[in-house]
């Protein structure tokens, strides 16, 4: 991995190009807890920037600290719930309809290893890649990638969430 | 026809779907959070004195005004609060009112961010970077001085009518109408501003003439005598006047503005700041 000395000027550059990805990655996990976290990532950024990789991995680094920090910060399952409760939004009758499309496929993530869900989760909710995942967690893109695969197919054969995706394929409702 | 394990876009998109929503981090989140990273940042960069000797008098430093230390007693101690005010008249007359800010204080950003924030600005960007700006210049200008809350409130308010000079003359321009009436109305007001009002009630241009000794003989000249916001009478002038270069004349010869802060009135920049 290619390392690189990084000024103040570039580091502020840094964190306002990725604070507010950085932010909901936090908020999705801890809920009001993310604004604090949020300037921890950054202070302990700062401190190893001898550790930064090169431009095109910085955001994945960066969730990586986010995520340590996290881990550090454990609260526990029932927190987390809680946490992705408080952040949603009031809903009407169609975002009920949405919650509920929500609450099947996060029972069907929660029935993964917290490490497959947290790679389904960096890739299907913060958009990184495979290889980007891969440094976030602290393995190989290779491991990553047949990890990643795996976690899908897992995924994928969970009977709530095939319900889900045949009847949203077929125009039907899931039963309940 | 997939598998039972087959992966599709559907199931991609339904697990996508499912991420908590989150509002997305505002400029005030976004600043208050920088301003911690910073301000560790400085303690961070800059080596942490052990014991810190007490600085007698008053010190000014033209470009920022900041006064003498006047941090008594303080052993290992890395906030920039210190709660003291000035010790007498001439020294709240030369560093100006309020509590004297420890210039290495860990916390200097946040402090900037929570002292200027009655300052109006057009704009969160605008007082962004200001905020900024004005971090860097005292970090950098006088890290071993204080200042006192109420110089740094009146360099902010500088920025702050340097920001609404810009929005004025940007709508002067474009001939928007409600927005230069809108802009020329803050400016008229900003004299009222605690941040101006606590430095300088009179904003008077004072030019007396005085006495001299040049090169051995007495000679008469014209003193430049002008209290704290003086220029802000000119501002208000070129605002009524609608005159965009004696706008950027009255800002760039009494105003260092920051070049982000005007980028319709570049007139407002001294010369030998322009890029």
């Amino acid at each position: 991995m290619t390392r690189v000395q990084i000024s103040a000027a570039e580091f502020e550059q840094l964190y306002r190009a990725t604070a507010g990805e950085v932010h909901g990655y936090l908020r999705r996990r801890v809920g009001d807890d993310a604004a604090d976290l949020l300037s921890e990532v950054y202070v302990v950024a700062w401190r190893r920037r001898g550790d930064l990789p090169g431009e095109d991995l910085r955001r994945a680094w960066l969730y990586g600290v986010a995520r340590r920090l996290l881990l550090s910060h454990h609260r526990g399952v029932a927190r987390t719930a809680e946490a992705e409760r408080s952040v949603a939004p009031p809903v009407d009758d169609d975002g009920e309809r949405a919650e509920g499309r929500a609450a099947i496929v996060r029972e069907a993530l929660a029935a993964l290893s917290e490490s497959d869900r947290e790679l389904i989760q960096l890739t299907e909710w913060e958009g990184l890649s495979a290889s980007e995942a891969a440094l976030t967690i602290g393995i190989k893109p290779g491991t990553a990638r047949v990890r990643l695969h795996r976690a899908r197919g897992r995924l994928a054969a969970d009977p709530r969430l095939r319900a889900l995706v045949g009847a949203e394929l077929t125009g039907r409702r899931p039963e309940a | 026809m997939t598998t039972d394990d087959t992966w599709t876009d559907a199931h991609g998109a339904a697990v996508a779907d499912a991420a908590p929503p989150v509002d997305e981090l505002d400029d005030r989140q976004l600043e208050a959070s920088w301003a911690q990273v910073a301000g560790a940042m400085g303690s961070s960069t800059t080596p942490r004195r052990r014991r810190r000797l007490v600085t007698a008098g008053v010190v000014t430093v033209a470009a920022v005004g900041v006064a003498g230390s006047a941090a008594a007693g303080v052993l290992d101690w890395h906030t920039g609060h210190t709660g003291q005010g000035p010790v007498d008249r001439e020294d709240r007359r030369l560093g100006g009112p309020g509590e004297r800010i420890d210039l290495s204080g860990d916390d200097l950003a946040q402090i900037i961010v929570d002292v200027t924030q009655d300052v109006p600005f057009p704009s969160d960007r605008a007082r962004r970077i200001s905020n900024h700006t004005q971090y860097v210049e005292l970090r950098t200008n006088a890290p071993d001085e204080s200042a006192s809350t109420g110089a740094i409130r009146g360099f902010t308010a500088d920025d702050a009518i340097c920001s609404w000079a810009n929005a004025w003359a940007g709508a002067v321009r474009s001939g928007d109408d409600d927005a230069r009436e809108a802009a020329a109305a803050v400016l008229m007001e900003a004299g009222t501003w605690p941040a101006v009002s606590d430095l300088d009630t009179k904003l008077e241009i004072r030019r007396p003439h005085v006495t001299v000794v040049i090169d051995g003989k007495r000679q008469r000249v014209v003193a430049d005598d002008d209290t704290r916001f003086a220029y802000l009478t000119l501002v208000q002038d070129a605002a009524d006047g609608r005159s965009i270069p004696a706008m950027g004349d009255a800002l760039a010869l009494n105003v260092r503005c920051i070049p982000g802060l005007v980028p319709d009135l570049p007139q407002a920049i001294p010369a030998e700041m322009r890029p």
